[in-house]
């Protein structure tokens, strides 16, 4: 097994240089440059002057061909090197910007995934064990029904109820203005109050999916001869439903698990610029309009290494579940 | 062995003519919610495919200057509205007086709502229908079923027209994602060993390259963009979820009994994999399908909020929604109604998923 | 298996230089010592970016007095001077009545903007270290005044930075009376002399001085710095110097003269006695503990403070007491409000819900729910909406050096084709208004009478094209024309940017007028950036966008000027360029504007832009907000514009 993680780990610095060096010609080729926003000032009177605008060019080596660059980027990444922000909004390193960013993002996907998994299993065993019955149906369409709301529109009515019409929870940020004058449990409660919102707004959506996911392969496993023999040995249908076949169920929950790791990075760009959340995902889309290469490099770097960490991650629990599946 | 191939040689018995499709045809007809799913998509289809028909300013048929013209063709393309009435008479749009004008015998057969998706119908339009109302005024009523736009497009309009790309949009992309995805997924799950170990590596890259990436250059490379290039950049990256699934059960499947009966039997590898394999793995991956499905109409609405849509000359749901959103307090008909079309589109496709994945699923289908 | 053990290896290796190369970057603090920051210093050689190293400016005051014959400028003490503006004057009701106004058309407008104008008094009383709640809706990307490039940044450095100069509610430059006490200039206007007052202080203590000035002039022309300064060292274009000759005195010298010097000095300073030494150690500007600290704490020398920055959320701003008493005497006019707070809020639904629910003082609104949203009973139960027209204008530039509109009458066919009253009044709902030109007829250098607007008249359209030869040849519903031996069909590409639904709308209305006359305008939408990217390199057919002018009209040969940087559609005229020529160095008012008046009547005939509207600004301000009135660009960035806002007693 350890030798296999090994070659993964190996395969995938290929995988990754091969993922950089296409994003990377993608990015350079699209139409537009890290300047093209930057010599955008807010007054017709104040722009870059060429002078300017040369020397960024070669100081990013935008005037040599894209594989040339990528050569530049690859060699500071060696050297442990990210660069740094080349627009003005923000020229810190790439570490700092994507650092400070990182937290607030996990805070809310990670909650929400948590919260979606301790919602979702037990409605997936519900409707396993009631299959057909108009209390599942009920539950089922609920959930299409929440599935298909659009986040946006769910996200201004509840901030109309909520925060205007009720006043308890804050419209929007992430800490209020005392945050720093707080005790800690004031800290805790003001963070608190500050996710609920947000947090629901990215949960209701997915409970459908996952739900009906336990369900569909909660329904293939209880078809399984060695239930029908836990079962004939008196095994309670409960202890069958729940110990027996939900423990098969896992591995495709389990590869599920793999491939949301980097969504919990990547964040919501919708919910972070409704609730003014410094995340990820807003970073993410404000870089790309910008242009600015060293940041969504270094985005799409952490993106790439997460999701194969993530695709590793299922395929070894998937070897850890199911003694069937072998790695040599 | 000898009595097996008499078998074979006897006609046919009705229940053992129903193939795998039949089957489960026949036991998806049994679920209502599913069936009721399908006739809504299908009544859907229609509607699209009838909308110039059903509401429109261009007459479906007209006799003019001696000629039978279809000028509501132009709603499907602009280019086939018959050039007489636009560069010719310069008609603007406004059929019905121009038609009496020019031409004392023309005749037409409208459209049962005479109304446009694009534009708004001003008083001298139609003889005896006002103009459309503005902004706050356009609550829905007999005149607009579901109100006006904040510059008076008649919402009925725009939502009808804009089923057409709505039902497209998703079932095009998930094709191309489907495709893709069950056919790499196979090989990769089937033959293992070294074209897994590609193709499992092409799955990653694809997965780690951003989606928002590729729009923005695909778009930008393509000289007139329109809806059908975010369509194809939606199935063209939507896949690797469905192809990892795939993968899985295909090496799952593989070790069962039946696949060895079936090499045994001498079926080769293609007929194994997707005749055999994949009705039994099916279900798993009906699931990932029907909710991309409904998912891509969300992500085309989701690039439009992020302003990375595609030609202002489409009506389509999302932009109606998006226009709903600026005014949710004050005008709720232009979040509600597109809103409504969005979710009950979205839950028909659900369980028509659903549907498909129980009847095709022998093990779960008696139940 | 060695294989496997060497990949481990390398993933060890890079995991390990990934650690220290993240070590390093916290530390780069200077723990120099004296002696070697003063070697680093001359080492940096502060005067490297001089425009003009060989020009020798007089040795001292008295030789260049002797030279010059100086005529004073006008200083103004903002706050001051508006209180001596409102002696006499009356306002048309009560702030209170004003608030009940539902405004339904410009008067009204006018009525609450007139009744708004008093300062605080015994009648109408101030809260007493108010606080205002101002909103941006994007964050400010550095609080050191050189780098400034956001809206937001450009409040912060208007509300704490200090600068010689400033513009009046009129958009005429004066000396800043705060900062300032005399600004003389000679008599061609090509060296311009100011005394700063003697009672300025940075907010840690040291004095202000006129090295500051000179100071940071030569940092923002600095060839290793300037990459740092988006806005600012073209602002100091055909500067030759700035120098100070004694603690409060400096000198510019300007290249040429020109009416436009006067604007020149109207960038914000940074203290030399912490920078000099900071920079010569760190020209990033970015990495080193003072600039960091500098990012969250700066050292300010206006009346405010920042207290506290959290990223892309909110920043709190002091009042600084330092500014306005000294030795226990007050110096200055106290500012109104004890602590503006401004809270970043990007949705814009986010942004007006905040608003109503009373947690805003202050918000831009945006023109699509100015009459829906923003005018429900639960929007005016805390808040009053006000609008003011602004200088700046909407328009369709159109790509001169294409087939389509190289030729004048093609280009005013389509203005005569486009529906405007389905844009102003449908579109728009009459929020802003019709435009003619670039320039506002209100504005000293649009031509007076004003000159009439385009009318929608599809007659005289269809006469022009047909002149200019197109005509529909082959009857398939597109006018063509015959050029160089191939036929081109009129079908092209209107460019405008994505996310605005208001441009698409337009761009819809203006697609269909168009059809009307055979021609085939395809509206597009485009991401900004590729917007921008292929208006810059002229790759286009049409382009929607707008331009918003400030106080004079001397950048615009930025946009109208052959080969110009930001002329987009390849416009030229070299009449036009002479009149620009001419206006920049034209002192007397009266014969400038004529010049711009000429400019703008032949861009009314050659129409390289058909302009569509001038916008109108549009705010909402809570009903206990009290004393703010708009200049052309809008209601700050001038004086004393925020500084006259203050905030009625609750009742």
């Amino acid at each position: 097994m350890l030798t296999y993680i090994a070659r993964r780990l190996f395969i995938g610095v290929f995988t990754i240089l091969a993922v950089t060096c296409l994003v990377y010609g993608l990015i350079r080729n699209m139409p537009g440059t890290p300047l093209t926003q930057m010599t955008e000032t807010a007054n017709v009177r104040q722009m870059m002057d060429e002078r300017q605008q040369e020397e960024l060019m070669k100081q990013y080596h935008l005037d040599k061909h894209w594989i040339v660059g990528y050569g530049y980027w690859l060699g500071n990444v060696f050297q442990g090197d990210l660069g740094r922000g080349i627009n003005f909004s923000d020229r810190r390193r790439v570490t700092t910007i994507i650092g400070t960013r990182l937290p607030n993002t996990l805070k809310l996907t990670v909650t929400s995934l948590l919260l979606t998994y301790m919602l979702c299993i037990p409605m997936g065993l519900y409707s396993t064990a009631k299959n057909a019955t108009p209390g599942e149906r009920t539950l089922a369409i609920t959930l299409y029904i929440l599935y298909a709301l659009p986040t946006f529109v769910a996200a201004i009515y509840l901030n109309l109820f909520f925060a205007v019409k009720l006043d308890w929870l804050p419209l929007s940020g992430m800490t209020s203005e005392n945050y720093s004058s707080l005790s800690t449990l004031g800290k805790t409660w003001d963070v608190l109050k500050h996710v609920i919102l947000p947090i629901t707004c990215l949960t209701y959506g997915s409970l459908a999916y996952y739900t009906r996911f336990i369900k569909a392969n909660m329904l293939e496993t209880i078809q399984q001869d060695y239930i029908r023999t836990a079962l004939a040995k008196g095994v309670s249908p409960r202890r069958a439903l729940v110990v027996h076949a939900f423990r098969n169920s896992l591995i495709p929950l389990l590869t599920l698990v793999g491939l949301t790791l980097p969504a919990l990075l990547a964040g919501s760009v919708i919910l972070e610029s409704i609730y003014q959340w410094d995340g990820i995902g807003r970073l993410f889309i404000e870089k790309i309009s910008q242009r600015d290469y060293p940041v969504i490099m270094g985005l799409v770097l952490m993106f790439s290494v997460m999701t194969l960490i993530g695709q590793l991650l299922a395929d070894v629990l998937y070897a850890v579940v199911d003694p069937r599946i072998t790695y040599s | 062995m000898s009595a097996v191939q008499e078998l074979a040689e006897q006609p046919i018995k009705p229940q053992q003519s129903l193939g795998f499709w039949a089957t489960s045809w026949r036991h998806y007809r049994k679920r209502k919610f599913a069936m009721a799913g399908l006739i809504y998509v299908i009544f859907l289809g229609l509607v699209a495919i009838f909308s110039p028909a059903i509401v429109g300013t261009k007459p479906i048929v007209c006799y003019y200057k001696g000629n039978i013209y279809f000028p509501a063709m132009g709603y499907y393309n602009p280019s086939w509205e018959n050039a007489i009435f636009t560069t010719g008479d310069h008609f603007n749009n406004r059929y019905e007086p121009n038609l009496k004008q020019n031409d004392p015998n023309s005749w037409a057969i409208w459209p049962l709502i005479r109304q446009d998706p694009i534009e708004r119908v001003q008083a001298d339009w139609f003889e005896g229908q006002p103009a459309n109302p503005l902004s706050i005024e356009g609550n829905p009523s007999g005149q607009h079923y579901f109100g006006t736009s904040s510059v008076g497009v008649d919402v009925f309009a725009q939502l009808v027209h804009g089923t057409r790309v709505a039902l497209l949009v998703g079932f095009v992309s998930m094709a191309i994602a489907s495709v893709i995805g069950i056919v790499i997924g196979a090989v990769s799950g089937y033959y293992g060993g070294w074209v897994d170990f590609i193709l499992s590596r092409f799955i990653e890259i694809i997965l780690c390259v951003p989606t928002l990436i590729l729009v923005i250059a695909l778009l930008a490379m393509v000289v007139s963009p329109s809806i059908w290039q975010v369509v194809f950049v939606i199935g063209l990256t939507g896949w690797t979820g469905i192809a990892r699934l795939t993968r899985a059960e295909f090496m799952k499947l593989k070790q069962i009994e039946y696949v060895a009966a079936a090499k045994a039997m001498g079926a080769g590898p293609l007929r194994i994999m997707f005749v055999h394999i994949l009705r039994n793995a099916l279900a798993p991956i009906l699931v990932p399908i029907s909710f991309g499905i409904a998912g891509a109409i969300f992500t085309e609405s989701a690039l439009s909020f992020l302003g990375i849509g595609a030609d202002s000359q489409t009506p389509t749901w999302g932009d109606v929604l998006k226009e709903g959103q600026d005014h949710i307090r004050s005008m709720w008909w232009l979040s509600f109604f597109p809103g409504l079309a969005i979710f009950t589109t979205v839950l028909a496709y659900n369980l028509i998923g659903e549907g498909i994945q129980e009847a095709t699923d022998p093990r779960t289908r008696d139940v | 298996m060695t294989v496997v053990r060497g990949a481990l290896g390398i993933h060890l290796f890079f995991s390990l230089l990934m650690l220290t190369a993240l070590v390093g970057c916290t530390s780069g603090a200077s723990d120099l010592s004296p002696e070697e920051l003063k070697q680093a210093i001359e080492e940096f050689n502060f005067d490297e970016g001089l425009p003009f190293p060989d020009f020798t400016p007089p040795a001292t005051l008295e030789e260049l007095d002797s030279a010059n014959k100086w005529s004073d400028k006008t200083v103004v003490d903002p706050l001051p001077h508006l209180d001596e503006e409102l002696k006499d004057f009356k306002p048309p009701m009560t702030p209170a009545e004003a608030c009940e106004i539902r405004p339904k058309d410009d008067a009204d407008y006018k009525k609450i903007l007139q009744s708004m104008r008093i300062q605080p008094s015994k009648e109408n009383p101030a809260e007493q270290d108010a606080s205002w709640v101002h909103h941006e809706n994007g964050d400010v990307n550095s609080l050191n005044p050189l780098r400034m490039s956001s809206v937001g940044d450009f409040f912060y450095v208007y509300i704490c930075g200090v600068s010689a100069t400033t513009s009046t509610i009129d958009l005429e430059s004066v000396g800043d009376g705060r900062f300032i006490k005399t600004w003389e200039g000679n008599e061609d206007n090509t060296i311009q002399k100011v005394v700063i007052r003697d009672d300025l202080t940075w907010s840690d203590g040291t004095p202000i001085t006129a090295y500051d000035w000179e100071f940071t002039y030569k940092v923002l022309l600095h060839p290793k710095l300037s990459v740092m300064f988006p806005a600012l060292p073209s602002s100091l274009d055909k500067v030759k110097l700035i120098k100070a000759y004694d603690d409060h005195t400096f000198v510019i010298f300007h290249e040429m003269s020109s009416p436009v010097n006067d604007m020149k000095l109207e960038f914000p300073i940074v203290p030399k006695h912490l920078y000099e030494s900071a920079i010569a150690v760190d020209p990033t500007l970015t990495d080193s503990d003072f600039f960091l600290e500098q990012e969250i704490h700066p050292t300010v020398g206006g009346p405010y403070e920042v207290t506290q920055r959290d990223r892309n959320q909110r920043i709190v701003l002091k009042r600084r007491e330092s500014f306005y008493m000294k030795d226990g005497k007050q110096i200055q006019a106290k500012p109104h409000f004890a602590e503006i707070r401004m809270e970043i809020i990007e949705n814009p639904n986010q942004a007006l819900l905040a608003m109503t629910a009373g947690k805003l003082d202050d918000s831009q609104i945006s023109a699509t729910k100015w009459d829906t949203e923003a005018n429900t009973a639960e929007f005016y139960e805390k808040n009053i909406k006000v609008k003011h027209i602004a200088w700046s204008e909407g328009h369709i530039a159109w790509n001169t050096e294409t087939p389509y509109f190289n030729d004048s009458r093609t280009r005013r066919a389509m203005s005569h084709a486009i529906d405007y009253d389905a844009i102003i009044n449908g579109i728009m709902k009459g929020i802003h208004e019709q435009a003619n030109g670039p320039f506002h007829p209100s504005a000293w250098f649009a031509p007076q009478p004003s000159l009439p607007m385009y009318d929608t008249d599809l007659a005289k359209s269809r006469e022009l094209l047909t002149e200019a030869g197109w005509t529909d040849s082959d009857s398939d519903g597109i006018l063509d024309k015959e050029i160089d031996g191939k036929k081109v069909a009129f079908s092209f590409q209107l460019m405008h940017p994505a996310g605005s639904p208001v441009s698409e709308q337009i761009a819809r209305q203006v697609s269909n007028d168009l059809g009307k006359l055979g021609i085939k305008a395809e509206p597009r939408q485009f991401e900004w950036t590729v917007l921008q990217d292929k208006a810059r390199s002229h790759n286009f057919d049409a382009l929607m966008a707008g331009w918003g002018a400030g106080g004079d009209p001397f950048s615009t040969d930025n946009i109208y000027g052959t080969g110009a940087p930001r002329n987009y559609g390849q416009y030229s005229n070299p009449e036009v360029d002479k009149l620009y020529k001419l206006g920049l160095a034209e002192l007397d008012r009266e014969k400038r504007a004529k010049h711009y008046h000429d400019i703008a009547k032949i861009l009314y005939e050659d129409q390289p832009y058909t302009w569509l509207y001038y916008r109108a600004d549009l705010y909402g301000f809570n009903k206990r907000m009290r004393g703010y009135q708009f200049s052309p660009t809008g209601p700050w960035f001038y004086e004393p514009g925020a500084f006259s806002v203050w905030k009625a007693q609750s009742e």
